[in-house]
């Protein structure tokens, strides 16, 4: 779909937005950009700053299977540097890991520490709380909804759309235009506007290793905030 | 009549403070606990996090081996060991739902944990080496390697009523640890078998 490489990346950048809608629209899997009307504004559910957030998690596998954990993310959207902790209802810690510049699992207990679980993990983080970077950004409608779509280096892309005010949708597509990953983001019924966290996530894995994780905020502390804006459901 | 009730107290106060101070008088305290409830609050500490992630239960035992420990909040899960059987009901989309993960059976493990502390045997498991500080403070720390590297140590702090447990502290390393407080605790008081068996007995 989108070419990659060093040397195609310069005729990337030196295509018009229009030539990009047009090239979107040819791709398969993709749903076609549409022009958004002016003034109409751009969704923006990506968190700003440096926060802590506390989430129940409920994980559920092929078959039915559910697993119940508990989450703690600390999370920096200037240098996207990402912490987070796994753990039982009990407390006990099953993963731990961190991730700026590289990534370093501090602890993982079976079956947490399987080939890929951190690194696919962290790429699940940085989807649901850190804006798209490095990329060619182009804006537009799909259904009426206001949507971003990010176009990543490695040929992968991510649309992020308004559904509602304080309500997202962001899709995940791999490199041949499969959509692999799809989040909801639901906010609290007292604060539906943007830059706060999502009171619910959903986010479903449509890849080869299929499962859905529902995320339900706990609790939320802006730790660069002079007032130190907290946040809970 | 006044210097009589002075003299129960004085007693009582000896009696409560006594119990903490050896193994054996720890045993023959635990020994005439038949069932114990109890409210707790659970504060997981972590160094990622400036305020702790704070989850609130419930729990029920009876000698010898039966338990129930129930987390009211912000997740649902029961924790249910009758007869050496243990299974657990996580809440899943709204309802309590078995769970079948292989995490069971490591739970079994802490559950056969709880049950020994609740009985007074701090000093039997081979896996932890028990050290009895004075002031009622227990101090386990793992034997083996492979324990040390999930457990650093655990500390339980024994309540003035015999019998009973205050606060239990079970540390991952020095910044990482899980706090239980126990209140609302009640010794030897009747208890619905149902509570041990079903998730959700009635009046439960």
């Amino acid at each position: 779909m989108v070419p990659d490489g060093p040397g195609r990346r310069g005729r990337i950048a030196a295509l018009p937005a229009l030539a990009w809608l047009l090239l979107l629209s040819a791709c398969a899997g993709m749903p076609a950009l549409h022009p958004l009307p002016p003034g109409v504004s751009q969704p923006r559910p990506f968190l700003q700053g440096r926060w802590q957030l506390t989430h129940r998690i409920e994980a559920i596998f092929p078959g039915n299977h559910t697993a119940l954990l508990m989450g703690a993310l600390e999370l920096d959207s200037e240098t996207r540097h990402l912490r987070c902790a796994l753990m039982t209802v009990e407390g006990f810690t099953l993963f731990s890991a961190a991730k700026s510049d590289r990534l370093r699992v501090t602890r993982a207990v079976p079956p947490f520490d399987g080939p890929g679980f951190a690194e696919g993990l962290m790429a699940d983080l940085a989807l649901l709380f850190l804006a798209p970077r490095e990329t060619r950004q182009v804006t537009g409608s799909i259904h009426g909804r206001p949507t971003r779509r990010f176009l990543h280096m490695d040929g992968t892309a991510t649309d992020v759309s308004t559904i509602a005010t304080g309500h997202f949708r962001i899709d995940r597509y791999s490199s041949d235009a499969r959509l692999i990953r799809r989040a909801l983001l639901t906010p609290t019924a007292a604060r539906p506007e943007e830059g706060r966290p999502a009171a619910e996530i959903h986010l479903d894995a449509l890849g080869d290793a299929r499962y859905a994780l529902r995320l339900t905020l706990i609790d939320a502390v802006r730790t660069d905030a002079s007032d130190g804006a907290t946040d809970s459901p | 009549m006044r210097r009589c009730l002075q003299m129960v107290l004085v007693t009582a106060a000896l009696f409560s403070i006594g119990w903490t101070t050896s193994w054996s008088s720890i045993h023959a305290a635990a020994d005439a606990v038949r069932t114990v409830q109890s409210d707790f609050t659970q504060e997981k500490h972590l160094p990622i996090l400036q305020r702790p992630l704070v989850s609130k239960g419930r729990f029920a035992y009876e000698a010898p081996g039966n338990l129930r420990w129930e987390y009211h909040a912000p997740a649902r899960s029961i924790l249910l060991m009758q007869g050496g059987e243990t299974r657990r009901f996580l809440e899943s989309q709204g309802r309590l739902v078995p769970d079948r993960s292989a995490g069971l059976a490591a739970m079994s493990v802490v559950m056969d944990q709880i049950t020994a502390w609740l009985q007074g045997r701090f000093d039997t498991n081979q896996s932890f080496a028990a050290e009895l500080v004075p002031g009622g403070t227990i101090v386990l720390t793992p034997t083996a390697a492979g324990m040390a590297k999930m457990i650093h140590r655990i500390e339980l702090q024994l309540a003035a009523q015999p019998g009973a447990i205050d606060m239990v502290t079970i540390y991952e390393d020095e910044a990482a640890f899980t706090r239980l407080k126990f209140h609302n605790l009640r010794l030897n008081h009747p208890l619905e078998e149902a509570l041990f068996r079903e998730a959700a007995p009635h009046g439960a």
